[in-house]
């Protein structure tokens, strides 16, 4: 026994000395190249689709293995990739590959062949307001409020806003704020001779109906924006070209300049911050009675949530909004020709871009663009693919609900409000 | 060598010395399971690619632990069916034939001492045969033959503290009725003075019961606080061992002649364990500086516990079954035996540390200048499995009985210490037995955590750099592809552990033997948290010098 137990010990050593190596090489891409007896190194290029199942091509050669897949063994060089699946438009890209590297395409959108619109409605609206990160919309076959319906997208189902003969069922209105996760807006409208700014509590339905505020008073000048405090439906900044005012629609109270010099805002955990015209980031304390000047990365780098966002950052150079997403750590920021992302171009040959959405992971965007919404994929290299939606009803908005993939909208012409799924919900990991 | 094996009473600069080398095995160990972590988070490239390295590793040498637990296992098999007494016969009988004994002898083992018509039986015994010819051969080449059989006598040492009277009888019946005369077993209940009346009684009725039965059943009650001594099973076991030496002189009965056992209370040995060890001391040359190690098993009360603490023992079984196939470097572990005239010699058993089963082995190699070895017997000794009534408790219980035995570390400074001085003992063996050691502990109490958490923290801190490496993608294929291979390994453990388990108490139910296959699925929870995280426990004590209390294990049975 001891002879045969060191017989076999010797032979593991010999083995594990051997494999071992051969397999921490493999690992770190090296294989040998029998024909020339030496070690190549390589890369690797990871795909995963939704949905999956498609076969990808290189160059001509179809590989064996569906979506989600792993194509080993490539030496460093160009590559051009194709993946087609049925039903779906042909996903092209050129890529080059680094040896040691691996390059991942993760949760590659294919684009159906027809994009499935579902009508929600029969009745035609000529505007559709979302109120962002709430269940419901607001749309309107008219420009008065006894026009306008409710559209809760959970329940999928349209209640009229107000009823038949309330004091402002024909209130005319040509302006809609609205704000990030409230159920409030505020409307501007009415007949020349008496502007009115009007709030409306879309989630303080009582007894007497929906509540209907008249905050006129507020307001001595037409505001370039009106956002909400975080978390107060009823504390609003009123922002204009170069102070901010603050209003509490509860208590009546008013603060006319509560912030001057302004070039950007932004809000952030019931605290204002603001770019001053010397673009110093500036924080007003929790009194109002002081300005502090905050330390712009070192200052992001200390929060977890980094969701303010300036919107006015880029208002020198037309900018038109800004989004952060937590998940690919991009801030994205558009004007009317570009988007960017992280100082990254991203699309550049846009002609009215109004409105983006992270969808899916914060690896593509939708934008709308005109009449016409596309998606745009970001590619970890090369030129990013853009894909036309939908064509939507001329001078309305769209809404985009990440967690449920929807996109809704008004058809062209006929004004009918649709929905298409973009991007569903269940995430394809891309942990090998 | 005379050397003070204790990390009491020794010279102030050896404190130091002591102190650094307690150290040694829980830093190291918590210094594999951080640096690793910090690794994976630092330089997940290089994490990656060691637990790579690591992983294959730990699937070698599990699949080359599997060949010898499996031929271990065999060994035990054919065994089994060995006529131990007759062997003994057969070496007694060398005294009455001429030189051509052992070539009679020789035909004989050749032919097997069987006609059996079961072809597997045959062969068993013939295996068994040649295995014998091979000692004998041993034997005779040493020209250091034993006494004769009706000389050698057995001590048999069963320490009790809080054990009731049906944990110990079964394994007096077991001494009894085995093949062995039981007229020439001193059975010594050894008893701490600390011990409840009812237990006392309960001795002392045994004693009553079973005195006839053998040479002499005494009862030793172990005063408390003596001088020098801790709260240890050693300590119990030296002193029922001082009084057997009395015994034994009174009686002019030479200690080279006699065989003392360590037995738990809860010990049973199997019936031919006395008749087995019996022949392995008469055939091995060097007989009084060996220990005799049997296969502990845990089968008096396997199918009362819940799996995770059937699992965890049966592994422990498995454990020696492998140790067993490397006599040069195995240490003696729970209930075994040893020459009496080797225990006095090296002034019986620590009375002064816990794991007294691994330290008198070293204690009797440092003695011997490394001239001691231990034994594999392939005879089994079944005890209970730690047990507490309900889930929480036995898992409580088992966890506290797998920290002491992890505490088995204590023994590494010392055997240390020990190595520096004696220079006696080949630097070869000194070398060997050192990395053995602390490897032992080492991976006992690392190996789980790499496997269950480390192996898969660079992927979780993976950032965008490690993420865009080929190593980000290919390392858990590999390990994935390593770990199908290990399966293997287990399915082996399952297939053994299903051919060990007491049919007697199994039968045929097929449901049980099912429900056993089923649990081993559950080895990778269990190792974590019954085996490992006890080692670390006890090396992390040892790190800080919170040296440990004995605890008693609750033994029970069902009425």
């Amino acid at each position: 026994m001891p002879l045969a137990r060191r017989i076999i010990f010797y032979i593991f050593v010999v083995l594990y000395l051997v494999l071992c190596p051969i397999l921490v090489l493999y690992t770190l891409g090296f294989i040998l190249n029998p024909k020339e007896g030496e070690w190549v190194h390589t890369g690797l290029i990871h795909f995963s689709t939704i949905p999956e199942g498609a076969n990808v091509y290189l160059g001509k050669s179809r590989f064996i293995h569906f979506t989600p897949t792993v194509i080993q063994e490539l030496i460093s060089g160009s590559y051009d990739i194709a993946i087609r699946h049925k039903g779906y438009k042909a996903w092209e890209h050129t890529v080059w590959l680094d040896a040691g590297k691996a390059i991942a395409f993760d949760n590659i959108m294919l684009v159906p062949n027809v994009w499935g619109s579902q009508a929600l409605s029969q009745e035609r609206f000529s505007q559709i307001h979302p109120l962002d990160g709430t269940d419901i919309m607001l749309v309107c076959k008219g420009p008065t409020l006894g026009e306008c319906l409710v559209y809760d997208r959970k329940k999928e189902k349209a209640i009229p806003l107000l009823s038949y003969g309330s004091k402002f069922y024909d209130f005319q209105f040509d302006s809609v704020f609205t704000s990030k996760k409230s159920h409030s807006i505020v409307l501007y409208g009415g007949p020349i001779w008496g502007r009115k700014y009007l709030f409306l509590g879309l989630g303080n339905e009582n007894e007497d109906g929906l509540e209907i505020t008249d905050i006129t008073k507020f307001f001595p000048a037409r505001p370039v924006d009106i956002v909400w405090e975080s978390g107060k439906d009823k504390v609003l900044f009123a922002v204009y070209q170069e102070y901010i005012n603050r209003l509490d629609i509860k208590t009546g109270e008013f603060y006319p300049r509560y912030v001057e010099n302004v070039a950007g805002y932004g809000l952030y955990g019931r605290r204002l911050y603001y770019l001053d015209k010397n673009k110093r980031i500036m924080r007003l304390s929790a009194d109002a009675q002081k300005d502090e000047r905050i330390f712009f990365r070192h200052w992001f780098e200390q929060q977890k949530n980094r969701e303010i966002v300036f919107e006015n950052y880029l208002i020198g150079k037309g900018g038109r909004g800004a989004l952060y997403n937590e998940d690919s750590d991009y801030l994205l920021a558009w004007t009317r020709r570009e988007i960017i992302a992280n100082a990254q171009l991203l699309h550049k040959e846009g002609i009215d871009i109004e409105k983006c959405f992270w969808a899916k992971d914060g690896h593509r965007v939708i934008f709308k663009d005109g009449e016409m919404v596309y998606l745009l994929e970001i590619e970890p290299q090369g030129k990013n693919h853009v894909d036309w939606v939908v064509k939507v009803k001329k001078g309305t908005s769209v809404a985009y609900i990440q967690e449920t993939g929807y996109l809704y909208y008004l058809s062209d012409n006929e004004g009918i409000l649709s929905r298409i799924l973009i991007a569903p919900p269940k995430k394809v990991s891309s942990q090998p | 060598m005379k050397f003070v094996y204790s990390r009491y009473s020794i010279p102030e600069k050896e404190k130091n010395l002591e102190r650094f080398l307690e150290i040694v095995p829980g830093f190291l160990s918590w210094s594999i399971i951080i640096g690793m972590a910090i690794l994976s988070f630092a330089s997940p490239v290089a994490a990656a690619v060691i637990m790579i390295a690591f992983i294959l590793y730990w699937v070698l040498r599990l699949l080359y632990m599997n060949i010898f637990l499996t031929l271990s296992y065999l060994r035990l098999a054919i065994d089994k069916g060995t006529d131990w007494m007759k062997c003994v016969e057969d070496v007694d009988r060398r005294q009455m034939v001429s030189e051509g004994w052992f070539t009679q002898l020789e035909k004989k083992f050749l032919t097997g001492f069987t006609q059996d018509s079961n072809f597997k039986v045959r062969i068993k015994h013939k295996i068994s045969a040649l295995i014998r010819r091979g000692q004998l051969e041993t034997l005779k080449k040493s020209g250091l033959f034993p006494p004769a059989s009706k000389d050698i006598y057995h001590l048999v040492i069963i320490t009790v503290i809080l054990e009731p009277r049906e944990v110990i009888e079964p394994g007096l019946v077991g001494i009894k009725k085995g093949s062995y005369p039981s007229a020439r077993i001193l059975v010594v209940i050894a008893m701490e003075d600390s011990a409840s009346a009812e237990v006392k009684n309960d001795m002392e009725a045994l004693q009553k019961q079973y005195n006839s039965d053998f040479l002499d059943c005494l009862v030793v009650t172990h005063p408390n606080n003596i001088e020098g001594e801790a709260r240890v099973k050693g300590a119990n076991a030296s002193y029922a061992a001082r009084r057997a030496a009395a015994y034994f002189a009174a009686r002019e009965i030479p200690y080279e002649n006699i065989i003392v056992s360590c037995f738990d209370a809860d010990s049973v040995p199997r019936p031919d364990y006395f008749s087995c060890l019996t022949y392995h001391f008469m055939v091995t040359p060097g007989r009084t500086a060996a220990s005799y190690q049997p296969i502990p098993v845990y089968h008096n009360n396997i199918w009362e516990v819940p799996s995770f603490a059937r699992i965890i023992d049966i592994g422990t079984s498995f454990f020696q079954l492998i140790e067993a196939t490397n006599p040069r470097k195995l240490v003696t572990f729970s209930s075994h035996s040893m020459s009496f005239k080797a225990l006095v010699d090296v002034g019986y058993w620590p009375v002064d540390m816990i794991s007294d089963d691994s330290a008198i082995f070293w204690k009797a190699l440092i003695h011997y200048d490394g001239n001691y070895r231990a034994i594999p017997m392939y005879t089994t000794v079944s005890m209970d499995i730690a047990t507490g009534g309900t889930f929480f408790k036995t898992f409580s219980n088992i966890y506290r009985q797998k920290r002491r035995w992890a505490w088995g570390v204590e023994n590494f400074p010392i055997v240390i210490r020990a190595f520096i001085k004696n220079r006696r003992i080949p630097l070869y063996d000194r070398f060997s037995y050192s990395c053995k050691l602390l490897d032992a502990f080492v991976s006992w109490a690392t190996w789980s955590f790499l496997l269950a958490f480390v192996s898969w923290l660079p992927a979780l801190f993976a950032g965008k750099e490690f993420a865009s490496t080929t190593v980000y993608y290919i390392a858990p294929r590999i390990q994935g592809a390593i770990f199908v291979l290990a399966s293997f390994g287990v399915v082996v453990c399952m297939i053994i552990s299903l051919r060990l388990l007491p049919k007697e108490k199994a039968g045929d139910d097929l449901s049980k033997r099912l429900v056993h296959v089923l649990e081993w699925f559950s080895i990778p929870f269990i190792v974590l948290f019954l085996s490992a995280i006890p080692a670390l426990d006890a090396q992390t004590r040892l790190l800080f010098g919170r040296y440990m209390e004995f605890w008693v294990t609750e033994k029970s049975r069902n009425k």
